[in-house]
């Protein structure tokens, strides 16, 4: 499926700002389930832009705007086919068991992917009684499966009733969150339990434009879900906020250890007292059908 | 030797008798190294050798008087305790050590490049991959950033113990900050002016070339010419800054904290009053966490933003190299034999003390068992472990410790008790023998070297639970005797040049509000307590209708548009007042802006006087204290007005007497004088704004003119000035345009152009010549404002009055006052640009020009 993206973050301070300095993950990479076919960034200021590419292989862009400005914008259009990924149903048919004793011998690369971090600190939550827990004989894609369904069983996707700052066991008491906080608990169910996973940041189509009625949870902004490491070196993506494997309408743009590491905005600037933070995100499918067309 | 002469010959020493001490207690069959030392010392009587001793203190004070250190506000000498024994490394000896020294910096090296590379180590699994990925100080982001050449450390040191076996053990790394460099150099320095004859006894090899080798390796690090080179520190007045401002000065580089430098189209530059010097070398002082905080944004901490990007696009270059502290790892002290067989196919020279890792389950059961014989230790410093302390140091008890460990296991390590070995230590009963540590200097790059000898610490403890600071319980110098053929090269001399840099943007704008906020404490304090004492709640209607455009210009200069706006007079002034003086969350109160005072001074403190320090946090405390006591009355208030204005007074004459009239000085001033010029523009805006609102509306209402005179302290030079009562034009005459006035807007004005015509920035291009201009047109404007004009005199046979019926002020008076204090609030956006944030380098179109001439 063919889609473009438009990511714009615009903020307004109330008396200018000096300078300032930003560093975005905001342009989605090719992959085993994508391709890009474009992408472009507009800064209002208008000022250059450099990129690189991180440790986890995320395309990162960054300017800074060292003159006074009350208004910053950042405009990100991009144009993404998404395609099925390879076939996984046989690694997923592996043994829990298994694929812990396969995993314990890999190499380092995945050591990053089974750690605590900041926002995925499951040492705190490891004694919750009530985490679902894999059994060795269970296969590991029952075992993910069951975990993504129990997690959108059980907890109430509630724009605004958390941010990014939320500690974990504050979603677990509340059973409430949004889609990062969905992201980070399955993270930290899934490496407590030595199955290295990753955060994925990215778009998700709102609603299929064939199938009216049928909503997916998530839209208006960016996306979150995860990618479970499965023997033979592949990632599985699963998205908890909406019950399913990741499939050709989630559009990815950056994986990491958890949100920090794929912030797509993250900056500073100086002067100014006070900012307001206004994030668009639309996602289209190019060349509609006629059934979008007339929406 | 007969038993009488040995007894006589250590009869300085019979209370040093420990069986580790090096120098009582030699390795059987060896001379002591001693010997030539000995027979100086014991040459003296016990009365000349503590005079000795006294003259070292003395000298240690001075150093420590010169770089006191503050705690709690209060200044502090600094503990610095030399011994009059130096520590002696037999020559022998330190061939190994050195050799040991420079090989394990050279794998530890490698270790920090590959690390940031291939992890090859960790690949062919040499070393345990959680060891060397689970250290918070492996920066993930750091590992795309390309090092010129793969010269990752620089400069570094090694802390080592002598064991009761002889053998040389190192106990810690210091790769990527270490400190206490510029003590070795003081103590030398100190120990030979109080005892010189002592270095008769020997040639020892002499310490200053080290120095003056990392100067020129800072130099080749930037691969130019003549490369702007900066010392980056905390700032934080402690041990280590003193190390720091030692060095920097010996290195004859700028010291500089994070704010102190911006990034502008991906290059670094320092923010000075002359303007924007762009930086190449970066020597850090401060962890790599703390260095960036949009690259390490897990840390937590501030930094320079984006600056990470510049080290990436070649434009600026870290010493040592952003990353190094992963060689620093306390977990990786096990491995050191694999580490050096690893990357270097060599044995080890140098062993690690005994490490045990608390990240393994079994190491860790064995700590916990062993406890009471061990000390536990994180495995990074805690500003790279800020996140796991939960942004706090790092807990001195041993449980608290337990509990932290158990938390987080991969971050601590435990190191069974040493027993190193001793020396007799001077106190004023003799010598006794203490344990000593060694931390020995090493430079990497073309021609790695060693520093000869090192800083040698004392402990009087039999145990350490807590890491060693750096002098805290005293040092010792460390020779290393000269080989022969040393003495051709002479020690080198490191070239000074202080005056090269200007001061700092962040210190001149530090002072700058320093001097603005209390230029506006104090007239805040003066202007209610003369409200006040007009008793409100007993005067007459009428007479509140007089006074209340004063309480509305007081109101308005401090930024309370409610009041400020409000057309007729309350019932009482009690809660604005209250508001005023000492509500906390009142950006104009006298308590905000003697906080703000205190506070910027704090982070300036090492340019602010002692004297002026403790006027300030006089009054600071003073407020806090008030501001703390509930319903505080009208009497009380005034009262503490009253204080306000006379301390603020102290203050200033403290200032005067007691600060260098330098740079900083004049940006002291500058702020006072911006501040009273905007405070007197807007008093007389409002106060001639409600006159003639008034007027319009065909009130008869008058502003009691001698109170807003005294408001203004302009009531005295009123009257010396024109000996009447107060004419409103002549009021504004003498509040504008009158310069000997102090209070007057010509007069802060013509006070400023000088403070900025006497700063030491002549020989930079343009940017405060356009200053000057800028400062002279406003001057110009506000003395040639035709006021006879603008405003009739209402008595004729006064300054050419007119009939009463024409004598109203004309109406641009309105808009001119507007405009003159929209531009002294562009003047301090000016002095801004120029001086701190220097916006106008890159962008000058940026700014816009105002015009407010009035209309001829």
């Amino acid at each position: 499926m063919r889609f473009k993206v438009t990511h714009t973050t615009r903020y307004r301070y109330k008396t200018p700002a000096s300078e300032s300095y930003a560093e975005l993950r905001v342009w989605p990479q090719n992959g085993p389930t994508q391709k890009i076919l474009s992408h472009k960034l507009e800064i209002s200021p208008a000022v250059p832009v450099d990129h690189y590419t991180d440790y986890f292989g995320n395309k990162v862009e960054y300017f800074s705007i060292p003159f006074r400005h009350s208004e910053l914008s950042v405009n990100a259009v991009g144009e993404v086919e998404t395609r099925e990924g390879p076939d996984l149903t046989h690694v997923l048919e592996t043994p829990v068991g298994d694929a812990r004793q396969i995993l314990a011998s890999q190499p380092i690369g995945i050591f990053d992917f089974i750690q605590n971090t900041e926002l995925v600190p499951f040492h705190r939550i490891q004694n919750e009684e009530s985490l679902p827990r894999f059994r060795d004989a269970e296969t590991l894609g029952e075992a993910v499966h069951g975990l993504n369904t129990w997690i959108y069983k059980n907890f109430a996707y509630s724009p605004g009733s958390t941010d990014i700052g939320t500690p974990l066991p504050t979603v677990l008491e509340t059973h409430q969150g949004v889609c990062q906080d969905f992201a980070h608990l399955m993270l930290a169910v899934l490496r407590m339990q030595g199955i290295p996973a990753r955060y994925v940041s990215g778009y998700i189509e709102p609603y299929d434009p064939t199938k009216p009625g049928q909503e997916m949870t998530g839209a208006a902004a960016s996306h979150a879900w995860v990618e479970v490491y499965l023997p033979g070196g592949y990632w599985y993506g699963l998205d908890p906020t909406n019950n399913q494997a990741a499939g050709l309408r989630h559009v990815r743009v950056a994986s990491g250890r958890d949100y920090n590491d794929v912030a797509p905005m993250r900056g500073a600037y100086k002067g100014a007292q006070d900012q307001r933070l206004q994030v668009i995100v639309t996602l289209k499918r190019r060349r509609p059908r006629k059934t979008a067309s007339t929406r | 030797m007969t038993a009488a002469r040995k007894k006589r010959k250590y009869a300085h020493f019979k209370a040093a008798n420990s069986p580790r001490d090096e120098l009582t207690h030699p390795a059987a069959g060896e001379a002591s190294p001693y010997a030539p030392v000995l027979e100086i010392i014991e040459s003296l009587s016990p009365v000349e050798l503590h005079e000795r001793q006294d003259r070292l203190e003395r000298s240690a004070r001075d150093v420590g008087i010169h770089f006191g250190v503050v705690e709690e506000g209060k200044p502090r000498e600094a503990d610095w305790r030399l011994d009059v024994l130096p520590r002696i490394i037999p020559r022998d000896e330190w061939e190994l050590l050195r050799k040991g020294i420079l090989q394990r910096a050279r794998a530890f090296d490698a270790f920090i490049r590959d690390m940031h590379g291939g992890q090859d180590i960790l690949r062919q699994r040499a070393l345990p991959h959680g060891v060397a990925l689970g250290d918070p100080a492996f920066q993930r982001p750091l590992t795309t950033v390309e090092v010129p050449g793969g010269e990752y450390c620089h400069i570094g040191a090694f802390d080592l113990v002598r064991g009761e076996d002889g053998m040389w053990r190192v106990l810690e790394n210091h790769m990527a900050t270490s400190f206490g460099l510029s003590f070795v150099m003081q103590n030398r320095r100190m120990l030979a002016q109080a005892f010189p004859e002592l270095f008769q006894s020997m040639d020892i090899s002499p310490v200053a070339p080290f120095i003056t080798q990392f100067s020129e390796n800072l130099r080749a690090a930037s691969g130019q010419s003549n490369p702007h080179i900066v010392l980056l520190t905390r700032g934080e007045t402690n041990q280590a800054y003193f190390d720091e401002s030692f060095l920097a000065r010996q290195l004859g580089i700028a010291m500089v904290r994070p704010a102190d430098l911006l990034i502008r189209e991906g290059k670094v530059f320092l923010k000075t009053i002359r303007g924007l010097e762009q930086v190449d070398v970066i020597y850090r002082r401060l962890a790599s966490a703390a260095i960036d905080p949009i690259a390490f944004a897990e840390s937590g901490l501030p930094g320079i933003p984006g600056i990470v990007n510049c080290v990436r696009n070649g434009t600026v270059r870290f010493v040592n190299a952003l990353g190094c502290g992963v060689a620093d790892n306390r977990a990786l002290l096990r491995f050191s034999r694999q580490l050096i067989g690893f990357y270097l196919q060599e044995h080890a020279i140098l062993d690690s003390v005994p490490t045990f890792n608390c990240g393994d389950r079994d190491q860790f059961d064995y700590i916990l068992s062993n406890k009471d014989e061990m000390v536990l230790k994180p495995i990074q410093d805690s500003y790279t472990l800020f996140r796991y302390l939960g942004g706090k140091q790092l807990p001195e008890k041993r449980s608290h410790l337990i509990r932290l460990a158990r938390k987080w296991p991969h971050l601590f390590v435990a190191q069974p008790y040493l027993h190193p070995s001793q020396l007799p230590c001077y106190a004023s009963d003799g010598f006794k023998s203490h344990s000593v540590y060694l931390r020995v200097f090493f430079q990497l790059g073309e021609k790695p070297s060693v520093l000869p000898g090192g800083l040698t610490r004392q402990s009087w403890g039999s145990h350490r639970d807590n890491p060693l600071t750096i002098m805290s319980e005293g040092m010792k110098d460390t020779w290393v005797p000269a080989q022969p053929f040393e003495y051709a090269s002479t020690p080198g001399t490191v070239t000074l040049n202080p005056d090269e840099y200007s001061i700092s943007s962040r210190l001149a704008e530090g002072l700058y509000w320093t001097g603005r906020y209390l230029e506006r404490m104090q007239n805040t304090a003066r202007q209610l307590n003369i409200l006040e004492t007009l008793r409100w709640d007993q005067l007459g209607r009428a007479a509140q209708r007089s006074y209340w455009p004063l309480w509305k210009a007081v109101a308005a200069a401090n930024g309370q548009s409610g009041w400020s706006k409000r057309k007729s007079p309350p019932k009482d002034t009690l809660s604005l007042t209250r508001a005023l003086v000492l509500q906390a969350n009142e950006p104009a109160s006298i308590l905000s802006s003697a906080t703000a005072a205190y506070m910027g001074a704090q982070h300036i403190r090492d340019s602010i006087s002692p004297e002026v320090w403790q006027v300030l946090s006089e009054f600071y405390w003073f407020l806090q204290d008030a501001a703390r006591q509930p319903k505080t009355s009208r009497t009380r208030l005034r009262e503490i007005c009253q204080r306000i204005v006379d301390d603020a007074a102290r203050l200033a004459g403290t200032a005067d007497r007691t600060m260098l009239h330098d740079d900083s000085w004049q940006f002291f001033r500058i702020g006072s004088f911006v501040e009273r010029a905007q405070g007197t523009a807007t008093v007389v805006r409002e106060v001639l704004s409600w006159v003639m609102a008034n007027r319009a509306e065909g009130n008869n209402d008058e502003a009691d003119l001698t109170s807003l005179l005294r408001l203004l302290t302009s009531l005295d030079a009123y009257r010396r000035e024109f000996r009447s009562r107060a004419y409103l034009e002549r009021v504004v005459n003498l509040l504008l345009q009158n310069a000997c006035n102090p209070s007057s807007v010509s007069h802060c004005l013509r006070q400023l152009r000088y403070a900025i015509g006497t700063l030491s920035v002549t020989d930079r291009v343009n940017a405060p010549t356009t200053l000057d201009e800028t400062v002279d047109k406003i001057i110009a404007r506000v003395e040639s404002l035709p006021l006879q004009r603008l405003m009739p005199s209402s008595v004729r046979e006064l300054d050419h009055g007119v009939q009463e019926s024409a004598a109203a002020p004309r109406p641009e008076m309105k808009f001119i006052l507007e405009s003159l204090t929209r531009e002294l609030e562009l003047l301090h956006e000016r002095l801004e640009d120029t001086f701190f944030s220097h916006q106008t380098e890159f962008y000058p179109d940026r700014q816009l020009p105002l015009d407010w001439q009035p209309d001829e």
